[in-house]
């Protein structure tokens, strides 16, 4: 399976050439779901690597899920990015909560909380 | 390899000595040092594979192995370097392309001694060598290096009086998503094995695919064999092959016995289960963060509390330690010599069994924690809530709850797998958006993780309402309120579920009625309703007649192909023990399996 392959690569370009290699095998597969799902994850690397970018570096988000990258925009109060994901990615109300919730919880960020 | 081990010694009771599996433990224990021995007549040094550690320490004892002159033991890692004073190394080790790598680098540094020979390495294959094996070894430039290079059918160990196991730990994977048919290859061998032993299998009778491969295949391997083969008297009556594919429900639900549930939240592993040591006052300051316990029928006790519904688990616990205390106040009673005498007789045993519940009270009180944890009584009444057929065809809140708080994927993925198989499969929305929010949770690997599921048929979408489990529900009666305090039903194993494997065994079996086991025997409905062909046959030619088998109760070896779980283990010597029962029971599987393990083995194993 590629990918199995894809995330043997530490390197998010190397990533992202593989995984567009899995989704036209999907598509060949004639499989729709796993299509959109890969292509998913391909806009979500650009969006890591800009995230990356503005954080400074400091972040390695490789190999993140939507959620965790989710999570990353909340720990680091990116409001407008977390918006963005949960738009672009059809986030589910439960999902974006719950995962609202549980990085405020760890940030003991009570305020924020109590805004919900 | 450690010296002193508790080992089954006794064959199970209820078994009333019928058969005795550790001979197959001897008589794989004597090829294993034949073979070592005929390695050299010096003195000689075993390098152990470490996965080879675990299952041969059940057959093998390291004195033993001290007779036939092997001085020195290594594992074979990284760390491992060859002391030019020892003549002769025998590796013992898996067909594995990372050991054969190690085993060549090895090899080749030692290269001029070898050539020379003033030193010697010889390499025993378990369980066999493959010819992919050797070429690689060959390619490597190291496969003249060995004076010897051999193989040991080592398959089905001994783990208990009535189970014996190969403990493969992808089983259920290489058999139904990869398709392997190794594994199938395997399971014959082993059959054959055991009919070398316990002389040849009166009837077999298969259901499923997998199975009725299996049972062509032995028939085969019969045709083989010389003819002497086949006099020897039967020492077990029948043969049950079932594949997994029977009955995919029963390993998704959790168990509620004793054993089940240890396995399920610490895992058992060649009997050996590990335990936080902080909880045991009498390992303190050994420094081990964990607590290795061996579970087996050797320990009285356990025999005793292994199958019980774990609601029954604590009394009974209270009143052996009664019983106890009662057997320890007679030293204040005896006063003549003699009565002295009886009890000083009992000490040795009293010690035993203080021990023994010592460790069981502090096990249960670990299993308490974590089922009386709220966590756990909404997962299992979940559980039985989709076994019931309630809300099972749209999307489930309690799932989407896990997902958002991106709990344990094994356990969510086990009941997303429970709702498609009592719905014979997830309506088109309610998977996409399952797969959908798992792969947003959990990574982009996981489009493998459901690639794998679905290949195996644990997974589907449905195509068309079919009533093909509420049926099954319904005729074997497979769900049903029980006092699980009184159990009457196997039922009580999994606290109101009946595993269908096993209900379909009591029909083929325990069924009041005359005349010969049979498939016939089960209603026509319910095996066109479970999936995969069905067949049987007798490897005993007709001339002797199929009706050499034992009066009364029957001995039945139930073969399990990808895994059994400890709550099937568990109803069958329940099975075995209820009235209108006509047999009694050994298990052979491919590995001891539950729900977690299962998953782990499907799950994509590449981490991000």
């Amino acid at each position: 399976m590629r990918v199995e392959e894809t995330l043997d690569h530490e390197i998010q370009e190397e990533r992202k050439k593989l995984l567009v290699k899995a989704r036209s095998d999907f598509q060949s597969g004639g499989c729709a779901l796993s299509i959109s799902l890969s292509e998913d994850y391909i806009r979500l690397y650009e969006k890591q690597r800009e995230l990356e970018e503005s954080l400074g570096n400091r972040f390695n988000m490789t190999g993140l899920s939507v959620t965790d990258t989710l999570e990353k925009c909340f720990i680091h109060h990116r409001a407008k990015e977390a918006e963005y994901i949960r738009k672009e990615f059809r986030i589910s109300d439960n999902q974006f909560y719950w995962t609202k919730i549980k990085t405020l919880a760890a940030l003991h960020d009570w305020a924020e909380l109590d805004k919900l | 390899m450690s010296t002193a081990q508790e080992r089954p010694n006794q064959p199970l009771q209820y078994l009333n000595g019928r058969i005795n599996l550790l001979q197959l433990k001897e008589h794989f224990k004597g090829t294993f040092l034949d073979l070592v021995s005929s390695q050299s007549t010096g003195s000689k040094a075993l390098v152990w594979d470490k996965q080879l550690l675990s299952p041969l320490n059940l057959i093998v004892e390291y004195s033993s192995l001290r007779e036939r002159s092997v001085d020195h033991m290594f594992h074979l890692d990284t760390e491992f370097v060859v002391n030019s004073d020892i003549p002769c190394y025998v590796f013992v080790v898996r067909d594995d392309y990372s050991v054969i790598e190690m085993l060549a680098r090895i090899a080749l540094k030692c290269k001029s001694s070898l050539a020379a020979g003033s030193m010697t390495f010889s390499l025993i294959f378990i369980p066999r060598k493959s010819t992919v094996g050797l070429r690689l070894l060959q390619d490597l430039g190291a496969v003249h290096l060995f004076k010897k290079i051999e193989s040991l059918h080592i398959d089905l160990i001994p783990l208990d009086s009535d189970i014996l196991s190969m403990e493969r730990p992808i089983d259920f994977r290489e058999c139904f998503v990869e398709e392997l048919t190794d594994l199938s290859y395997e399971v014959s061998k082993s059959l054959m094995t055991l009919q070398a032993l316990y002389g040849p299998f009166p009837r077999v009778f298969a259901k499923g695919r997998w199975s009725c491969h299996v049972c062509d295949t032995v028939k085969r391997m019969i045709r083989l064999v010389d003819k002497s083969f086949t006099s020897q008297p039967s020492q077990i009556d029948a043969v049950v092959l079932l594949d997994r594919t029977v009955d995919l429900i029963t390993p998704l639900v959790t168990p509620l016995t004793y054993e089940g549930l240890v396995d399920e939240l610490f895992g058992i592993n060649y009997t050996v289960t590990q335990l936080p040591a902080d909880r045991f006052p009498e390992d303190e300051g050994k420094g081990n963060k964990q607590k290795k316990v061996t579970l087996n029928s050797s320990d009285e006790l356990f025999t005793d509390l292994r199958d019980l519904h774990f609601a029954s688990v604590g009394g009974y616990l209270s009143r052996r330690a009664k019983n106890l205390n009662v057997v320890m106040d007679e030293r204040h009673i005896a006063q003549s010599v003699s009565q002295l005498r009886v009890f000083v007789a009992k000490i040795p045993h009293i010690q035993v069994t203080k021990r023994s519940l010592g460790l069981h009270t502090t096990l249960a009180e670990l299993v308490k924690e974590v089922i009386d944890d709220v966590a756990f009584s909404e997962l299992k009444s979940q559980e039985q809530k989709f076994l019931e057929e309630v809300d099972h065809d749209r999307i489930n809140d309690y799932i989407e709850k896990l997902i958002g708080r991106q709990g344990d994927i094994k356990s969510i993925l086990r009941l997303i797998c429970l709702q498609s198989q009592v719905g014979n499969g997830l309506k088109i929305k309610v998977f996409e958006h399952y797969k959908r929010e798992i792969i947003h949770a959990y990574g982009v690997q996981h489009i493998v993780t459901f690639h794998r599921l679905e290949s195996a048929g644990m997974l589907r979408i449905q195509q068309q309402a079919s009533k093909t489990y509420s049926s099954l529900r319904r005729s074997l009666k497979l769900t049903r309120q029980v006092d699980v305090r009184n159990a009457e039903d196997i039922a009580y194993t999994h606290s109101g579920y009946a595993p269908l494997s096993v209900r379909l065994i009591e029909q083929l079996i325990v069924k009041p009625g005359v005349g010969p086991i049979s498939w016939k025997r089960v209603d026509d409905s319910v095996m066109r309703l479970i999936p995969g062909p069905h067949t049987e046959f007798s490897p005993r030619s007709e001339q002797e007649g199929v009706d050499t088998t034992n009066e009364g109760q029957k001995l039945i070896l139930v073969y399990f192909i990808g895994g059994v779980s400890f709550g099937e283990i568990s109803a069958l010597r329940f099975l075995s023990q209820t009235e209108d029962s006509i047999a009694n029971f050994i298990i052979a599987t491919s590995r001891l399996n539950n729900g977690n393990k299962l998953m782990e083995s499907m799950l994509s194993t590449r981490t991000s």
